[in-house]
């Protein structure tokens, strides 16, 4: 019944919200904090068990292939983990923050359906599954990026709901060759069915994967297909902003990725390669973008790009520690992305505007948003102990620790993405030094001596990343030894050396 | 077989050809309307192949086409609002957001 949770609670929150909401205007703060923090406490009871090695499961109708099936092991625990927390973040801090848009009510009935779509794809134990999640997220996202009905909100989403189904119907293209060659859609029983019918030896199935690949990657915004990102992500009311750069490319890009490379074709030296290399140059190319943009958000949307590309890389590896890496790294930019976003936000709600040129010497006037700020700059660019310094040093270690057991042939290319890992992170500490130069310190224009800090709803949120963030990265030994590790046991079977 | 797949590959192409290529708002959707029904005759196909009524491929027809209709229809809306604040139906023209 446990996984089920996952699904009913949003579902039932929207149908509560959206009845409620007739009668009573401030039933969606109360219902939608309700049932992510409620999602938030339920995953988290789940860490003991999983730790001792148990698993859920829950067949919804058949055991036929046409049942709905969803398990809870270490990787989708970790994954629940982060987007529920997330998502509590954000519909806290969406009381005050959403008071300027009409329609309260029918933006909480859409961050729930979000929400139940990522769970759906974090649980789902078979592509159909997964399939339905990616797109019922990726519809309320759509009309999530277009609340504002502007001008710039209605061509980002309209951008992204083109890029968005043509990346969907490669996805279910991509689906339906591999039932046609492996004749089942269970992604345990895929696993030996894609062996048996030839795996990287069929082209159908060789077709397939590059369908995927380039699905996954649009939905992921990897470089080559980065287009959307940046105008989404900048546009997109501010909570909206941070769970999508925080967790929905993530849940429906990255994760979606690993699991048809890893648990269903099983890791390739051609695709360690590929994804390696799609890294590499998304980190590169990311970073110089995000140092020449002037918006705020924009900046933020550029780093994610990057930061994606440090987590792909280090999944690209194939290595345990590699592997371990990438998720730990994919759980610290989920924290100090959502929170730069949630202090971007602020800083736009007090000033009035994104331009960075306008601002400077705020660190006088908003204490918790320049603090705050200050501690996820210090993390994203990995100054240690914060949580960003480990995860990155884990990924440069496991790329020098290849060099041994990796691919042979491929230590050149090992030593030259370490290379780039660490232009990058140089990089990235450039770009937030612009951020912290031009919006808190220098000094305070004129029009900006009477700003006042955000109400303490706003701030709450911020303050809880902000700890997760030193949290973490203090007691990385503990999160790795109770969070990441059954994770990476998940994975690295199908890895390199399992 | 082969023939019916090909007839899919080609529908398929022809709708990215649209996607990719017009500039006309109501022809970007059109060209992903014919890429939908390119991927449900895709799982017709399949179903008809397995001999008989396949029961995966009767579900993701019935999905992709489901899918299909829900992002259709939030895009006609979006395109209807999109023509109403630029006044013009021309990609070309929507843009304001760039960098």
């Amino acid at each position: 019944m446990l996984p089920l949770l996952f699904v009913v609670i949003p579902l039932g929150a929207a149908l509560v919200i959206f009845l409620l909401s007739r009668v009573w205007e401030r039933a969606g703060d109360l219902f939608a904090n309700l049932a992510t923090l409620s999602l938030f406490v339920i995953s988290l009871t789940l860490v003991g068990p999983i730790l001792r090695g148990d698993t859920f499961a829950y067949n919804l109708g058949a055991t036929s292939p046409l049942g709905i099936h969803f398990t809870i092991d270490g990787l989708s625990l970790l994954m629940l983990i982060t987007i529920n927390l997330l998502c509590f973040m954000s519909s806290l801090y969406s009381v005050n923050y959403m008071e300027r848009y009409t329609a309260k009510p029918r933006y909480y009935i859409l961050l729930m359906l979000m929400i139940m779509g990522m769970n759906v794809v974090v649980l789902g134990a078979d592509l159909v599954n997964l399939y339905i999640g990616v797109e019922i997220a990726a519809i309320a996202c759509y009309a999530l990026i277009a609340f504002g009905v502007e001008h710039e909100y209605l061509e980002a989403s309209f951008k992204y709901q083109i890029m968005g189904t043509v990346a969907t119907l490669c996805i279910l293209l991509g689906i339906a060759l591999i039932y046609r060659t492996a004749g089942t859609l269970n992604i345990v029983e895929l696993y030996d069915a894609v062996a048996a019918a030839g795996g990287m030896g069929n082209p159908i199935l060789v077709f397939s994967s590059v369908l995927f690949l380039g699905g996954f990657g649009l939905k992921a915004a990897y470089i080559p297909f980065h287009a959307w990102l940046p105008d989404a992500h900048s546009t997109a009311p501010t909570p909206v902003s941070a769970i999508l750069s925080g967790v929905f490319i993530k849940v429906v890009g990255l994760y979606c990725m690993i699991k048809v490379f890893f648990s269903i074709i099983g890791l390739t030296p051609a695709f360690s390669m590929v994804l390696m290399v799609l890294g590499a140059i998304s980190i590169i190319v990311a970073v110089l973008l995000a140092l020449a943009q002037w918006d705020s958000k924009r900046l933020l949307a550029y780093s994610s790009i990057e930061q994606m590309g440090f987590i792909l890389l280090g999944i690209g590896i194939g290595t345990p520690l590699g592997i371990l890496g990438a998720l730990f790294h994919l759980i610290n930019h989920a924290t100090f992305k959502s929170l730069l976003f949630l202090d971007a936000g602020s800083v736009e709600t007090a000033t009035g505007t994104r331009d960075l040129k306008e601002l400077g010497g705020l660190n006088q006037r908003m204490p918790v948003t320049g603090v705050t700020t200050a501690i996820a700059s210090f993390s994203i660019s990995g100054f240690p102990p914060f949580n960003g310094f480990w995860s990155k040093l884990i990924i440069i270690i496991a790329l020098v620790q290849a060099i041994g057991i990796g691919y042979p042939g491929f230590a050149p290319a090992y030593i030259t993405f370490a290379v780039i890992a660490l232009v990058g992170s140089i990089l990235t500490m450039a770009v937030f030094l612009k951020l912290e130069r031009h919006i808190f310190f220098g000094s305070l224009p004129e029009k900006l001596a009477k700003v006042r800090e955000v109400p303490w709803l706003m701030c709450a949120p911020m303050i809880i990343l902000a700890a997760v963030c030193i949290g973490v990265g203090i007691a990385f030994p503990w999160v790795i030894g109770n969070l990441l590790d059954p994770a990476v046991g998940v994975l690295s079977v199908f890895g390199l050396g399992g | 077989m082969i023939a019916t797949y090909t007839l899919c590959a080609i529908l398929f192409l022809v709708g990215l050809y649209g996607v990719v290529r017009r500039k006309n708002l109501i022809k970007v959707i059109i060209g992903i309307a014919i890429m939908v029904q390119s991927v449900g005759l895709v799982f017709v196909v399949l179903g008809y192949s397995e001999g008989g009524v396949g029961g995966i491929s009767q579900t993701m027809g019935l999905v992709a086409l489901i899918g299909g209709l829900a992002v259709m229809t939030l895009m006609i809306a979006t395109s209807i609002r999109l023509h109403q604040k630029y006044g013009t139906s021309d990609i070309s023209e929507i843009r304001r957001l760039k960098g």
